[in-house]
């Protein structure tokens, strides 16, 4: 007596949730073909996270094990991406949390969010400064913030899907990444004056 | 209408065509201040784009399969087995822990019983007579101290217990040997008392020869009745091995004589103590663990 | 932890209650779904090695439960709540915590008494913790058997309803107290009171007549009834809420499907499948 019809609710035809249904019953080829479509994702939100490429590759090896292991746990609430970056990122941030105090200095939590500086100071200071420049400030940005510019910006994805993916609030993100916009703002002014 | 809120930016800034609504546009048209946003946040995602490094990721082949091989392989890496003095504190805590778990009247009765029976003996005027009321009388104690210490068979609390490390047969042979050491340590106890005020350790021997081997036979009868079947089994065949050990010690000569005659000769070796009882009592009790221990033992339903 | 399952089937006096049950699950809260009769408790029984498996696959942390040796390391790693736990009611709660802590193999008494402390603390038992089992409430035993599934720090916790029975107080304090116990661990929790399993699984699996006719997202079982849900007026006015197929009656309004008016849909669907 069989449902093949009820067997499994996947909704829709999207090739990844087949794949990563698959994935959760031990299929390493599903597996593959999610890493083919987003392995550069994931390590281009890993190199901005983390300092060295070797690291990030390192993290890269145990996110995608993780996939692995953990596929049946998908809840379908974000895209199959989403899905992935978010356990790459939960990876990577153990990772760091582990690495100790120099990381931890290096990720700049401290620090209070510099005021506001409006709008137009703040395109105008963008639209100045240079490639290198605004890189480094992004580099000093603190880890949660740096990620959520990361998101939005390369990866390009909606908030809510990056809510989902980071485990937080939709309106913790659009805070983060207005803060973000503005410390970067008031570093590359710092930088520009002096 | 409002300034654009930050999805609106960001989808303003992005790369794909549109992305925002007529209203949303209109607006964006009209406004410097979101419009110098929108283009802040296109400049930040133009730079971080071009950034990123030409180099792609690693071939699956090269980074992931490996790993997940190893991962595949090996097996859950199995607890390590207890030590020698673990397993020693284990046992010797789970003993104690089972004087709490029999029921309660048990050891306040077993008590009254070999006082009664420690005064009869101390009284009696001969060894002989001693004998004849210790024996049945501490062998009935006995045996009822293992039927007490049999949980019945269906005991819901059975199905908890079989998910324990330490397995059900563990307890409840641990909660044997608790009960019949006790009670036979009572019973020698209480032989050798009566055997010293009488006599000397040769009287004291035979004191405890009264009762050793029907007692030993008469628990590891109840102790199986129980777990094979129920505990009214168990207390019917605990009862009848009473019934023939005190048969078989003979208070009454004659009427032994006239009722049993020929079965005399096969109880009286077998309901008595030696090589017969305790051989057979030993072999009783391992089929009872066996029983406990076996798996798939009926569960209450639901 | 993971756990997999795959074409388990079970029979019980000649009556096969489990016919093919597939799920999967990792780290985090695990919902069991189905009414009375479906096979959870069985499946429960299969996984916390107290029926053994007979037909099918079943694997949790890559332990294989067909084998002994499986089920008995498995032993090691799980705590288990029975639906009917009896506990000793002669017992405090200190005193059979103690009492499950040796039985789970803590042969250091300090240690067992450390433990039960903890777990008294964060099942909130502290002021019942003395005193005898057999005069606690049912809310209160039942907390009492969760802690002894905690002990020992078990990777997969396996609990058979446990909130059936209670009032709604005690409903609503077990459900945070299980929300969480997700984190590293895997939970599965079988329960037929949907609201609870809306609350604390993020993935659920539905049984009926002993095959899993649902795996996945709890929100997605929604979906099973997405366009079939309308409201009516009823004979008498009253506005009813009614899981339609094929053409709606005439004035029904669409509605949004809730977790329930999936589950009754498929319910429906189950009931209405020929048999094969």
């Amino acid at each position: 007596m069989n449902l093949p019809r009820l067997a499994r609710y996947v909704p829709g035809v999207d090739p990844d949730r087949r794949a990563l249904a698959a994935v959760a019953q031990g299929d390493e080829r599903a597996l593959r073909e999610l890493y083919d479509r987003h392995a550069g994702a994931v390590l281009r939100l890993l190199r901005r996270l983390t300092s060295d490429a070797g690291t990030a590759e390192e993290i890269m090896q145990e996110s995608w094990l993780a996939v692995w292991r953990s596929a049946g746990t998908f809840r379908g609430a974000s895209s199959v991406r989403g899905w992935i970056l978010g356990v790459a990122r939960r990876q990577a941030h153990n990772r760091l949390r582990r690495a100790g105090p120099a990381t931890v200095a290096l990720d700049g939590e401290e620090g209070p969010d510099p005021a506001d500086a409006g709008a137009d100071v703040e395109a105008e200071v963008l639209a100045a400064a240079g490639h290198r420049e605004i890189l480094a400030a992004i580099g000093a940005l603190p880890r949660r913030h740096r990620e959520v510019v990361h998101l939005a910006l390369v990866e390009e994805l909606p908030y809510p899907e990056i809510a989902e993916v980071l485990g937080i609030p939709v309106g913790t993100v659009k805070s983060r990444m207005s803060k973000a916009r503005a410390r970067l703002a008031g570093a590359l002014r710092r930088g520009l004056v002096s | 209408m409002t300034h654009l809120d930050e999805e609106q930016i960001r989808l303003a800034g992005g790369r794909g065509p549109g992305g925002l609504d007529g209203a949303a546009r209109g607006h964006l048209d009209g406004c410097p201040e979101c419009a110098a946003r929108v283009a802040g946040t296109a400049r930040l995602g133009a730079v971080l784009r071009a950034a990123e490094p030409e180099a792609g990721p690693p071939s699956f082949d090269a980074l992931i399969a490996p790993a997940l091989a190893a991962e595949r392989s090996a097996p859950a890496a199995p607890a390590p087995a207890p030590s020698a003095r673990a397993s020693l504190r284990l046992v010797a805590g789970l003993v104690l822990r089972q004087a709490r778990l029999v029921p309660r009247m048990l050891w306040p009765l077993s008590a009254v019983g070999f006082a009664v029976l420690l005064a009869a003996a101390l009284k009696a005027p001969s060894p002989g007579l001693g004998a004849l009321f210790l024996g049945p009388g501490a062998t009935l104690v006995v045996t009822v101290g293992a039927l007490a210490a049999c949980e019945p068979r269906r005991d819901p609390r059975m199905e908890l217990m079989r998910t324990m490390r330490v397995p059900p047969v563990a307890v409840w042979l641990s909660r044997l040997a608790l009960v019949l050491g006790a009670d036979l340590a009572a019973a020698g106890a209480v032989s050798l008392a009566a055997g010293l005020v009488h006599g000397g350790p040769r009287e004291a021997a035979v004191l405890v020869a009264s009762w050793l081997g029907p007692a030993l036979l008469g628990s590891a009868l109840a102790a199986f009745g129980s777990v094979w079947r129920s505990p009214l089994v168990g207390a019917v065949l605990g009862t009848s091995s009473w019934l023939l050990s005190t048969l078989a010690a003979g208070p009454v000569p004659a009427g032994r004589g006239m009722l049993l005659g020929p079965l005399a000769d096969t109880i009286g070796p077998v309901w008595s103590t030696g090589p017969v009882s305790l051989l057979l009592a030993a072999a009783l009790l391992a089929w009872a663990a066996r029983l406990v221990a076996r798996e798939g033992r009926a569960l209450p339903e639901g | 932890m993971h756990v997999a399952i795959s074409g388990l089937a079970h029979s019980f006096r000649r009556r096969r209650v489990l016919d093919g049950v597939d799920a999967e699950f990792g780290p985090g809260v695990f919902g069991l779904l189905g009414p009375n009769g479906a096979g959870k408790t069985t499946l429960i029984r299969l996984l916390a090695g107290v029926l053994r498996v007979r037909t099918g696959r079943v694997s949790a942390g890559g332990l294989d439960l067909r084998t002994r040796a499986g089920r008995r390391a498995l032993r090691r790693v799980l705590g288990y709540l029975p639906q009917h736990a009896a506990l000793y009611p002669d017992l405090t709660p200190r005193d059979f915590l103690g009492y499950a802590g040796l039985l789970k193999g803590m042969d250091d008494p300090r240690e067992r008494r450390r433990r039960a402390g903890e777990l008294l603390d964060r099942l909130d038992l502290v002021f019942e913790a003395d005193r005898r089992i057999g005069t606690l409430s049912a809310g209160t035993r039942r907390r009492v058997g969760i802690a002894q599934a905690l002990l020992g720090d078990p990777a997969l916790v396996l609990l058979d309803e446990p909130t059936a029975g209670l009032d709604v107080e005690e409903r609503i304090r077990l459900r945070a107290l299980l929300a969480g116990l997700g984190a590293e661990r895997t939970v599965l929790l079988s329960t037929h009171l949907l609201d609870d399993a809306a609350a604390l699984c993020p993935e659920v699996a539905v049984l009926a007549g002993g095959r899993t006719v649902y795996t996945g997202a709890a929100a997605g079982l929604a979906e099973v009834a997405a366009d079939r849900v309308f409201l009516l007026s009823g004979p008498d006015g009253a506005p009813g809420r009614r899981i339609v197929t094929g053409t709606p009656p005439p004035g029904a309004r669409p509605a949004a499907p809730t977790l329930e008016d999936g589950y009754a849909a498929l319910m429906a669907d189950v009931r209405a499948e020929p048999p094969a």
